[in-house]
Formats: C-alpha cells, structure tokens, sequence
C-alpha cells in the first residue's frame, strides 16, 4: 500500500534526515541513499520531500550546508547537524518512542480485544 | 573591507588636506562639515553592509552539467515556481541539478538505459511546481519575514543618510556650476537676472533633499528585507511602497512642521511619492558602486575646488528701485490719515518673521493722542504692489477686503506704542499694520503705518485648511 506508506514517511523525514547525518556531513543524493540502505530497502522517502525538509530544517537552524567537493569528485551541498541540530534529533527519538510504542500497544491491545 | 579602504583613503586625503590648510592660517568651514558627513556615512555605509552580509560565499559552478533537455526543462519550470530571491533559486537549482546528476548515473549503473533513467529520476523528484512549492514554503518561514522587516527598517535608515549625503553633494555640485556659469558670464559682458524667491523656498530645497533620501531608502529596505525573508523584490516592492509612501504621507501632512507656499506643496507630496517610487523601481539591482578614482575625483572636486574657483569668481549684489506715492499704498482704504505737519503722527517698524511679530511706533507728537479714542493697531491684508520687481515684498493694502484681518490693543509709553500682533495661520504673506484711532470730529483717522512681512510655518493639512 504505497499510499498509506508515502503518509506515514512524510511526517517522518525529519526524524531519518537527523539521524542519517548523525554519522556526519552528507549531500542530498547521499542522505536519501543511506535512508534506502539502512531500511533495508523497506522504504525510501520521497526524494521530493527531502529537499524542501532540509532546507527547512537549515532554515530552523538544526543544519548547517555547505559546498565543496565531493567523493566522487564534483561539489556537492553538504549538510551537517549544528548543537541545535542534535538537540532537535534527541527530541524527535523521544517522540518517536513513545508514539510508535502507544501505536504498537493500540493496535496489538485491538487486535488481543 | 575593500569598500571600506576606499573610504579610508579618501578620508585620510581630506583630513590631510584640512590639516595643510590649517598651517596655511585658512579657514574652510565647509570641508570640515562634508568631512564630518563623509565620515558618518562611512561608519553607516560599513556597518549596514555587515549587518547586509555582503561576504556570504556564492557557490561556484561544480562543473559545465551536461544534462539532458528534458532535465533543463525541469529545473526551468522549478525555477519559475519557486519565487525566490535570484541568488537562492540559483543555488537551490544547482542543488537539483547535482542530485539527477547523481540519480541518472546510478539508475545508468543499474542497467538502465539514458531515457528512462532520465524519467526514472525525475519521476522519483516529482512535479517541479510541487517541490517548487514545497522549497517555497520551506524558505519564507514566518521567523524571516520579521527579520526581513527588521533589516528593512535599519537599511532605509541607513539609505536616508546616504541618500542626503548623495543630495547635498549633488546641490553643491549644481550651486557650484552655477556660480561659476555666472562668473564666466559677467566677465564675458552678460547680464544674467534670475530670482528664485520663494516663502516655501527652504521647504522646497529640503524636499528635493528628501526626495532623494526616500528614494535611496525605500531601494535599500527593499533589497534587504527580500534578502533576509526570502522573498521576491517585487513582492515586497508593493508592500513597502504602500506602507513608507502612507507613513511618509502622513508625516508630510501631520506632522512635519515648516515653511509653506503653494509652490512648496507638490514638492512636499512628492517625498512619499519619491519613496514608492524607491521600492517599485530598479529593485532588482544593487545600487551602484563607484570606482576608486572616481570616488577620489570626485571628494577632491568637492572638498578643493570650490575654494578655487569661488576664490577666482566675483559676484555683484544687484538691486531695484521703484517710486510710489503714498496714495498707491492705498492705505486710504482703511482710512483717512491724521496728519501732524504734514508727516504722520507715528512711524512704525515690525520685529519678527513669522505669524508673530512685534510693532512699536515712534510718535512725534504723544499730545496729539490725547485727542484721539479708541486707539487700536489694525492688520490689513497685503497685496503685491502692480508692476514690482520679483522677489520683492513691497505690498499695498488689499482693497478686496472690506474690515482688517485682526485688531490688537496698543500699550502706550512715553512716546512709543507698543503692540504684539499675531496673523496665524494665514496664507497671506504681506500685511500692513495700521495704527488707528477715532478723531474729535468722530471719524475714523489713520495715524500710523508699517508694512510686515510674515511666513506661514505648519503642516501641509494646516497650509492646505488655512485662511486666507
């Protein structure tokens, strides 16, 4: 079910962009294929949704970007997380502990009923 | 910094400049004053460009992108979309254009072929408008709109400084050229007559003054409030027009209070005017930067050479001259004159130039006084008296009034008459005030009389609602 999938993904962009960069600086393509990599291939968001949260997320402060070359060669934009940044991520963890384990438990106590 | 040292060279040149002139024992009371200005709008000019952050690093091109056409089509339908300041939209572009870069080439590395990894890549991005819309909202965030505002308000304060310091060297520039035009056309023989008198005259410099400040301001808190909010110039153009030009509107009608005449007024209207017309016109471009040699012409013709050549000129004071009878001031029209041996009881003279003013009348013989009741200084309003020269204020009495403007009591002593008198908010300049008094026959006798010039000083609304 792609759509119920792409709804779910979206409000979690921010959460997967933060902790990609956690293991440091990395450009756009680069986050998006970490993403892939470590869902195991379960999930990619969105790749048009990933820019518009990174420069969203660059604009509050929690990213820092800038230009210069690349692993493969050519310069790239790189992101990386700011103080405020890590903050935000420890934030977003927190948050999403507690709402996926109250949906586990909601739905596993439905299904138990 | 490169700016700046410009500055500072200039700045030193003149100070060295000063310093010589006082070892030589002159004095040069304007290079001190433009010395003054120039430093403050050097301190301004640096500091609004750090606040500005004119060193944010530009991205530069990573390499020439050989991307397919239908690529190009996609970042040129995101660039119409995304409604941004043309230095963002450029980088975000470059962005994009890197990640299908990226995107084709391991879609390639798959197995795929040119074409369809191409569509594959951009099927993965979405629709441009979509994502244009997205970034769009990611960067005007509610934080940089009131940034934007914020840094508007300072750089339109800091453009009302320049944009004076640019006018007024421009009105020494013309007073300059036209002092020399006048030099070189007296030596060469020719008369040139030429009367710019006017009771709005200093409202009316000062306008053009601002008009150049509010324009320069208006320019300057366009450009860095579309910078810091992230939003199109031209978007915020309307918004500042409509705001500066109303407050400015209001300013000019309620509040500044100044000399005034019927000639001053569309001057007066034209600052907010000038002021939108700062934020709608030419925003897309930055405000223009002299050269170094330009800028050292330019303070060494502005500093120096006025002494020279105003040394070298000479100017000659002209004069007119024209008779008039008594009976031409028409006077009689307020009434018939006592006259004491054939002259006047009192002859009066005015202190003041602005709707008030204070009148004293010397009388020749106090004695005759005791004979009169009723005594009162009566203010008639004036008009210009036919055929005069320009720029004179001799006036006569205006007979298309039939009663004075304003009566005051008069305070005797010893062989004055004091009076204080207070025209108002009148649009007439010219006034006659007349000492008056009810004769032993019972008829109304003038005994004294004295021409006064006043100035209206108020608000436009209070120019435009006055009497006249």
């Amino acid at each position: 079910m792609p759509g119920i999938r792409a709804q779910l993904l979206k409000g979690t962009t921010p959460l997967l962009v933060l902790s990609v960069l956690r293991d440091g600086e990395q450009y756009g393509y680069e986050i998006a294929q970490r993403i892939r990599e470590r869902s195991g291939g379960a999930f990619a968001p969105s790749e048009g949704s990933l820019y518009p949260a990174l420069h969203a997320l660059e604009a509050e402060g929690a990213l820092v970007a800038s230009w210069r070359e690349s692993d493969r060669g050519p310069r790239r934009r790189y992101y990386g997380l700011t103080p405020a940044g890590e903050g935000l991520l420890a934030e977003h963890e927190r948050e999403w502990s507690s709402f996926s384990l109250g949906v586990a438990r909601a739905v596993g106590g439905a299904r138990g009923a | 910094m490169r700016r700046l040292s410009l500055w500072l060279v200039l700045g030193i040149a003149a100070s060295a400049g000063l310093v010589a002139a006082a070892w030589l024992g002159r004095s040069f009371e304007i290079p001190i004053f433009m010395l003054a200005v120039l430093w403050g709008a050097v301190a301004i000019d640096w500091l609004a460009a750090r606040m500005r952050g004119d060193e944010r690093p530009r991205p530069e091109t990573p390499h020439p992108l050989d991307l397919p056409p239908r690529v190009a089509g996609y970042l040129e339908t995101l660039d119409h979309g995304l409604d941004l300041p043309a230095d963002v939209r450029s980088e975000i572009g470059l962005e994009i254009a890197c990640h299908l870069e990226d995107s084709i080439a391991s879609l390639e590395a798959e197995g795929l072929d040119a074409e369809r990894a191409t569509g594959e890549a951009l099927a993965r991005l979405g629709r441009p408008e979509e994502l244009a819309r997205q970034l769009r909202r990611a960067h005007q965030t509610t934080r940089r709109l009131l940034a934007g505002a914020a840094g508007g308000v300072f750089s339109a304060g800091v453009g009302v400084v320049q944009g004076y310091v640019v006018a007024t060297f421009s009105a020494i520039m013309v007073l300059l050229a036209a002092a020399v035009a006048g030099a070189v056309a007296q030596r060469a023989g020719l008369s040139i007559s030429l009367n710019l008198s006017d009771p709005g005259g200093g409202t009316i410099f000062g306008c053009l003054l601002a008009w150049v400040a509010a324009f320069v301001a208006a320019h300057r808190a366009v450009r860095a409030s579309a910078e810091r909010s992230r939003r199109p110039v031209r978007q915020l153009g309307r918004g500042w027009a409509i705001a500066g030009g109303a407050v400015l509107l209001f300013l000019v009608l309620f509040v500044v209070d100044m000399g005034q005449s019927w000639l001053a007024v569309p001057f007066e209207l034209g600052v907010p005017l000038a002021f939108a017309a700062g934020a709608l016109v030419w925003t897309e471009r930055t405000a223009p930067r002299l050269p170094l040699r330009a800028v050292i012409a330019l303070g060494t013709v502005v500093l120096i050479a006025p002494v020279l050549l105003l040394a070298a000129a000479t100017t000659q004071a002209g004069g007119w001259s024209f008779s008039y009878t008594e009976a031409s001031l028409r006077l009689d029209h307020v009434a018939p004159a006592w006259l004491t041996s054939g002259a006047p009881v009192a002859s009066g003279s005015t202190i003041g130039y602005g709707p008030t003013a204070d009148v004293r009348w010397t009388l020749q013989d106090p004695n005759v006084l005791a004979r009169f009741h009723d005594l009162r200084a009566e203010v008639w309003r004036g008009s210009p008296f036919p055929g005069r020269p320009a720029g004179s204020s001799f006036a006569i009495v205006d007979t298309s009034y039939a009663s004075p403007y304003v009566s005051y009591p008069v305070t005797f002593a010893g062989d004055t008459a004091d009076t204080r008198i207070d025209v108002g908010h009148s649009r007439t300049t010219s006034w006659w005030v007349v000492l008056v008094g009810i004769g032993p026959d019972g008829h109304r006798y003038r005994l004294g009389a004295g021409d006064f010039e006043s100035q209206f000083s108020g608000t436009l609304m209070d120019w435009l609602t006055a009497s006249q």
